[in-house]
């Protein structure tokens, strides 16, 4: 199965883990990782340590925001929100990326029809 | 670009915490494991199988944690310890390599920084006073010569009038003069001449009395004199009450005013002041006198607007050559030192930069060779996730570190090595007050800065991307690196053969050249010889003496003359313009006769070579015991002006191995006539029209190489220079003749009694250090150079030893092995060797060496060329015969070269 799994786009994961914290409020690291997964349908190839390399970069501009906290098992974990700066961002990327993937698909349509 | 911000921001903080960021990483990622295991025993998975699936989902932790620390991080400084240390470490590892390197760089850089330094001493040095970078000269440039000159009297009154960007605006002109203090005998002291604004231009104030002021410039004001401090302490015995004391400069009583105190030598190294005046009759002299203008910019301006300024209020009268001459305001030390870079001083660069490469490329190509030894560790790096500039990061900084050292070492050398120098450097008019050897100008600071990053580029960096470049992790990974040493290598070895053999020679001629007359000394007993400059009165220069005084001088001098002769510690006097070894250099046409036929080749073409000049009288030459090569020497009553006699050197430098006689040369009409103050000495005939070789006589100055053009002395020269052979020493000579010239007459002035081996000494011994340090520098090199092909070579051949020892165990024979060992090496040195003695030649070819001071040292280029190879190839031999003996099954288990 391992080979229908696609890498995940560079430059995409960001996008990803904003969107998610978006629509899933605070989510700790492990979470959010799940949640990708989930919603990928195992389509997609995640290493999940990338997603905590993810939200560093994140953390230090500033688009998300983290805590300490415990988990519904008790586990204490680190949990990561998304700031002002970075719903503005998530905004600004998910329209670029409609964008970008609306010329793809236009580019691909005549091709795939062909 | 907010968000950059504060990425950096947060890398800073993480910087500055490294412990709170690797330990929060921990957390984190334990967090994250304990997670995901609960999910999955949730899910119905023993524990520790949950354990494993999480751990293999998150992925490599060691990775995660390594990257996690760079993103938290700067970018490269984390890494910069870790690469510092290494560096350290593998430059300690291999020290040999790192004490050749060092050793290498260091004389390269010394000697390019060292000449750099002396020269920004020279000329680039702010001056020593409040706000020195403020004070300017005002000149007369030169275009064409590339040389700076003093302006006219008339000129700088009328500057002072218009000009605005330049305040304090003064001259001075430097004199020699006799003065008298007390009963003390007549001493010949340098006085400037200067007005009243030049003190307030140096904002020092006098230490006892007064400075020079504006009203003792005026015609009949009194007579005064302000003094140094070192004069005051010694001749003054450092009295309190000197002002007011009167001495006598040139029999006129002068008031002492006033005491400057220690270091004080302003203009440039006075210690006597006394007014310039300006106003008197100046411009009705011909030519007329020149003085050097200076002065303080102006508030709030800025030296271009000030140059400027200049420029449009320009030169009054140019006389004929006003078209290349304009008026300028420069920085004070360079208006003053008088020049720009001339070619020599280029040459003299881009000879010691080009000393700078071979101990580079050979550096380089060490450290490649260890770094293709390096290759697997580089592999496993890249493999395990290094980038590649990472990995060239690392190399550069290696090289770095060893450059920096150097640099740093290289620095202390040049501050030592100028300290002496200040010491013992003694500049033919005295040292200037700013000249500071001992210290490290900025600019040299700078210059060295950047040379050790062109010498840390070539080192480091090149070698770092070859290996990188050449970064096939599976072959690298399999431990035996199975690179081949390819045709870069034999490239790089070439490449230092070659450039040894060029550069060598050029260096070596050109330090010959500079230091054979010094070592060599003057080839004949030069110390006998006595000289002395005869005017009349204070003159320096004969357009400054009317006709009839010029009849009366001729008169004098033939008197005195008369009575040297009569001495008995005089055997022989003879009579030239200026004293043999200190006669003006100026550039001369020849032309060859080709009615005459003397040239194979029908018409020749006219040749031009800078020659020594002097007028001398017939007598001279046996005098000198200077035998007739060829021809005859002119003869001193038929008086034929158009007739001149020429040293060996000369007829070798125009006609090789013919004759010359018959031929006729001229000044130059291109060349750039020196001032009229030095050429002034030396009557030049019919000011350039064409006069014949009648003979050559042998070399003077046997080692000096000096091309020197013999005139017939006119009957009225002035000034003077006396020659004599003495019997014996010279006791008290400069007095008794001081005393003789004005037992004669009280006009008849006498002055620099020197013998010929000072004066000899004197001229060359500013030059010799310079000779000195870069006949040093190419014998380091040249030793350096043998050391960087051995160790090259010695390299190559060991890293056959397997193969080698191999081969013989397996029956090849050991003389035949040999010869393909060293067959291969000779064919990397015979490239380099061929490349670099036709490089050689070419430089010899086009660059004037001997036209600006090198000596041909015949046999040079083979010396070198027979050098390198026999080297490389003795490197190559000892580390094959030691292949040759070593045990096979030793050979095969050894992965290292």
């Amino acid at each position: 199965m391992a080979e229908t799994r696609s890498p995940i786009l560079q430059g995409t994961l960001d996008l990803m883990v904003l969107k998610t914290l978006d629509q899933m409020g605070p989510l700790h690291g492990y979470g959010i990782a799940r949640r990708i997964e989930q919603v990928g349908g195992h389509a997609l190839a995640l290493n999940q340590g990338t997603v905590h390399l993810c939200l560093v970069r994140l953390l230090q501009r500033k688009w998300i925001s983290a805590r300490w906290g415990t988990s519904d098992n008790n586990r204490r974990a680190k949990y990561y929100s998304l700031t002002k700066a970075g719903r503005r961002q998530l905004q600004a990327e998910a329209a670029r990326w409609e964008r970008v993937a609306g010329v793809i698909w236009r580019i691909l349509q005549p091709e795939g029809r062909g | 670009m907010v968000a950059r911000l504060h990425t950096w921001l947060a890398r800073i903080r993480g910087l500055l915490r490294p412990g709170d960021v690797d330990a929060e990483i921990e957390q984190e990622l334990d967090a994250h494991l304990a997670l995901a295991e609960d999910d999955k025993v949730r899910s119905g998975v023993t524990r520790a199988e949950a354990r494993r699936m999480a751990r293999l989902e998150l992925g490599g932790v060691a990775q995660l944690r390594e990257a996690s620390r760079e993103t938290r991080g700067l970018p490269r400084l984390d890494t910069f310890w870790l690469d510092l240390k290494l560096g350290v470490r593998m430059l300690r590892k291999t020290w040999g390599l790192t004490l050749i390197g060092g050793l290498a760089l260091t004389t390269a850089i010394s000697i390019t920084v060292g000449l750099f330094n002396v020269y920004q001493a020279v000329t680039g040095a702010s001056l020593p006073l409040e706000e020195g970078d403020r004070v300017v000269s005002l000149m007369v440039w030169d275009a064409a010569a590339q040389t700076t000159g003093g302006v006219a009297q008339s000129d700088f009154e009328r500057w002072k009038q218009s000009v605005r960007s330049v305040v304090n605006l003064g001259a001075f002109r430097t004199v020699e003069r006799n003065l008298v203090v007390g009963n003390r005998r007549v001493e010949l002291v340098s006085v400037a001449e200067i007005t009243a604004s030049g003190f307030d231009v140096a904002r020092v104030p006098p230490l006892l009395g007064r400075p020079i002021r504006s009203e003792d410039e005026r015609l009949g004001a009194e007579r005064v004199v302000v003094i140094g401090h070192d004069v005051w302490a010694s001749v003054f015995s450092a009295d309190r009450e000197v002002t007011g004391r009167v001495v006598r400069i040139d029999e006129v009583p002068h008031t002492v005013v006033g005491v400057m105190p220690d270091t004080f030598a302003f203009p440039v190294n006075h210690q006597y002041w006394t007014p310039l005046r300006t106003t008197l009759q100046a411009s009705q002299q011909s030519p007329e006198p020149t003085v050097i203008a200076f002065g303080r910019l102006a508030p709030g301006v800025a030296l271009p607007t000030a140059d400027t300024e200049l420029r449009a209020v320009g030169l009054l009268r140019t006389g004929n050559q006003d078209d290349d001459r304009q008026a300028r305001a420069m920085s004070y030390v360079r208006g003053i030192s008088g020049t720009g870079l001339g070619a020599r001083e280029w040459f003299l660069f881009v000879t010691a930069g080009l000393l700078l490469l071979p101990p580079c490329a050979n550096i380089a190509i060490l450290i490649y060779a260890r770094t293709v030894t390096r290759q697997a560790e580089f592999a496993a790096r890249h493999a395990l996730g290094g980038s590649r500039a990472r990995i060239i990061g690392q190399l550069s900084l290696e090289a770095l570190l060893l450059v920096a050292g150097a640099t740093v070492a290289s620095l202390v050398i040049v501050s030592r090595v100028g300290a002496h120098l200040q010491r013992l450097v003694r500049l033919p008019n005295g040292n200037p007050f700013w000249l500071d050897l001992s210290s490290i100008q900025p600019e040299t600071l700078l210059f060295a800065v950047i040379i050790a990053a062109v010498a840390a580029g070539i080192v480091g960096l090149v070698p770092a991307l070859q290996a990188v470049g050449r970064l096939t992790d599976a072959a690298a990974l399999g431990g035996r690196s199975t690179l081949k040493l390819g045709a870069a290598w034999t490239g790089l070895v070439a490449l230092q053969v070659g450039l040894s053999i060029a550069v060598i020679p050029v260096a070596g001629e050109m330090a010959w050249g500079i230091v054979r007359p010094a070592v060599a000394g003057p080839g004949f007993a030069a110390e006998q010889f006595l000289t002395a400059r005869v005017t009349l009165g204070q003159a320096q220069n004969s357009n400054l003496v009317e006709p009839g005084d010029l009849e009366r001088f001729g008169r004098l001098h033939t008197q005195f003359a008369r009575r040297l002769e009569a001495l008995p510690e005089v055997a022989a006097l003879t009579r030239s313009a200026v004293a043999p070894g200190r006669e003006p250099r100026l550039e001369i046409e020849v032309e060859g006769d080709s009615q005459a036929g003397r040239s194979a080749d029908g018409l020749r073409a006219s040749q031009h070579a800078p020659a020594r000049v002097n007028a001398v009288d017939p007598s001279f030459f046996e005098t000198f015991d200077m035998g007739v090569v060829a021809g005859r020497i002119f003869d001193g009553t038929a008086g034929g002006t158009d007739q001149v006699v020429v040293n060996r050197a000369l007829a070798r430098h125009i006609a090789g191995d013919g004759s010359p006689v018959g031929w006729r040369l001229r000044d130059s009409p291109t060349s750039d006539a020196p001032p009229t103050e030095t050429r002034g000495d030396v009557a030049v005939a019919g000011g350039g029209s064409w006069q014949e070789i009648v003979g050559v006589v042998d070399d003077l100055y046997a080692n000096s190489g000096d091309l020197t053009v013999y005139r017939p002395l006119p009957e009225n020269q002035h000034p003077l220079s006396l020659s004599m052979r003495l019997t014996t020493g010279r006791p008290q000579m400069a007095q008794r003749l001081r005393d003789l010239g004005s037992e004669i007459d009280a006009d008849l002035y006498v002055s620099e009694v020197r013998s010929l081996a000072e004066v000899y000494e004197d001229s060359h011994r500013s030059v010799y250090l310079v000779g000195l340090m870069l006949g040093s520098g190419a014998l380091s090199v040249l030793l350096l150079s043998a050391a960087g092909i051995y160790a090259l070579m010695s390299f190559t051949v060991a890293r056959r030893r397997r193969e080698i020892a191999i081969r013989a165990a397996l029956g090849g024979r050991s003389t035949r092995l040999l010869v393909g060992v060293l067959g291969r090496a000779a064919q990397q040195i015979g490239i380099g060797a061929v490349a670099g003695v036709l490089l050689a030649l070419w430089l010899g070819t086009y660059l004037p060496i001997e036209a600006i001071g090198g000596a041909d040292v015949p046999g040079l280029i083979p010396a070198a060329a027979v050098t390198m190879t026999v080297v490389g190839l003795l490197a190559a031999a000892g580390p094959a015969r030691r292949a040759l003996r070593l045990d096979p099954t030793e050979a095969l288990r050894d992965n290292q070269p």
